[in-house]
């Protein structure tokens, strides 16, 4: 059962703050000021639409999420706006998987950045102490899907109905919104996925690999085939160990299990962020709306949020030719399944399979 | 448990099975079991376990505390339901 949470009708005292005693917005700020070389030299950030913030009252920033390891480059992007291209903002409260807390030395600084484990308290605590939220509502749902997708935000939670994966639309930062008429501020960031591109996501690969039991917590959406994992084989195909079976046992091990081997960047990035004007949402509390309303309305309020991402997303991508090659290869391959091509080679080879299985059987 | 209570708890786990389906899962006729854990699964999180609470509180009149009521009844449809059903018993 995940970790016990109030009702969002329950009174403003009941709802409980999560921990911020380790937020050092000083230690964050000085730490964001020495990482202004890699974020304005090497990631070449680029922040629009600051001036769409309304920072008198608190708000909520709502955005996609890009690929793995790197999605904390878009964390640090708009940290590094928020609070040193901007006068005196209020406190940005991030929220993030439960797993950023147990890492060893990244839950440090993760707790000095403000960074909280994701959940209605999580978020209405430091909204109703005037802070803001930070949220990317896909997490690793988006995170995991491919480049040829990068302009379409993934804002989904994943569930499984035993090897079946089904994705519904993540509700809860528009129901913590509509506890005080927050507004939602839609974020769109875009580079990441291109630092190392996911070719392909695999459902099957998560779970025969066992990526899905030893990493419950995060609730991966897939296992994600990057266009490393091809490099990794050719480079490991060059060398000597590719004729030893320990050789292999290690290759794959690595490729499975160890994340940094398969998404080290490949190609230079431009991390481009862009804040869209913000969304009105109804202040609900204290109200009994029925059921079946309040969800109406949060669905309509999140169709709304994602239309607006993946706008600027279209937008951000514009400018990055290079990027096109993988696109032609997704479509070429959709292309080919929809011709039924596909289906009339396995028919022939289901045919040919009884002859050939028939002559061996007779030598 | 006596049959009718059996049969009474069987009902209210379809109801409740019939909302997490529509509105967690938004999948109709999808097979979700009795027994399926529904935080392991990813289909129960901090938010739909409130907006679950809101609808049993909603449709059976039964509040549904998440911080007091123990985490065995809350793990499945089928606990939930023995849950609600107990507890409307109770307060008949």
């Amino acid at each position: 059962m995940p970790d016990a949470a109030r009702s969002v009708h329950a009174s403003p005292e009941a709802v409980r703050a999560p921990d911020l005693s380790g937020f050092d917005r000083g230690y964050y700020v000085g730490f964001l000021q020495k990482c202004r070389f890699l974020l304005e030299s090497v990631f070449r950030l680029e922040v629009q639409g600051l001036d769409h913030l309304r920072l008198e009252s608190p708000g909520i920033l709502a955005g996609n999420h890009n690929w793995g390891l790197w999605g904390i480059t878009e964390v640090l992007g708009i940290s590094y706006a928020w609070y040193l291209r901007q006068s005196e903002p209020p406190d940005l409260i991030g929220q993030g998987g439960p797993e950023l807390q147990k890492i060893p030395v990244l839950r440090t600084l993760v707790r000095r950045a403000g960074i909280v484990v994701a959940s209605m308290p999580g978020m209405l605590g430091p909204l109703r102490d005037g802070r803001w939220i930070l949220i990317q509502p896909g997490a690793v749902v988006d995170q995991g899907r491919p480049i040829w997708q990068r302009r379409r935000s993934r804002m989904k939670k994943v569930s499984w109905l035993g090897p079946e994966r089904v994705l519904t639309d993540q509700l809860a930062y528009i129901a913590a919104a509509a506890e005080g008429g927050y507004p939602i501020y839609p974020v769109a960031w875009s580079g990441t996925h291109e630092l190392a591109p996911i070719l392909w996501e695999s459902t099957r690969l998560l779970r025969w690999t066992g990526t899905q039991r030893l990493r419950r917590e995060e609730n991966l959406p897939s296992f994600p085939i990057t266009l490393n994992h091809f490099i990794n084989l050719g480079l490991f195909l060059a060398t000597p160990l590719r004729h030893s079976a320990a050789g292999w046992v290690g290759f794959a091990l690595l490729n499975i299990y160890f994340d940094p081997a398969f998404s080290y960047p490949i190609f230079p990035f431009r991390l481009r962020i862009e804040i869209g004007a913000p969304i009105q949402v109804p202040n609900l509390s204290g109200k009994r709306l029925p059921l079946a309303e309040r969800q109406r309305l949060y669905r309509e309020i999140h169709q709304r949020v994602t239309q607006s991402v993946d706008a600027m997303l279209v937008e951000l991508d514009e400018g990055r030719p290079w990027v096109r090659p993988f696109d032609a290869v997704a479509e070429g391959w959709r292309a080919l399944r929809a011709s039924k091509v596909l289906t009339t080679m396995r028919c022939a080879l289901r045919r040919l399979k009884p002859s050939f299985v028939n002559s061996r059987s007779t030598q | 448990m006596p049959v009718d209570q059996i049969a009474a708890a069987e009902t209210i786990g379809a109801r409740i099975r019939d909302y997490i389906v529509t509105n967690f899962l938004e999948k109709e006729g999808a097979r979700l079991d009795d027994d399926v854990p529904l935080g392991a699964s990813g289909i129960l999180d901090s938010f739909s376990a409130m907006m679950l609470a809101d609808f049993v509180e909603e449709e059976f009149g039964v509040v549904m505390d998440l911080e007091t009521t123990p985490p065995a009844d809350l793990q499945s449809v089928g606990a939930i339901a023995s849950f609600v059903s107990r507890n409307l018993r109770a307060n008949a």
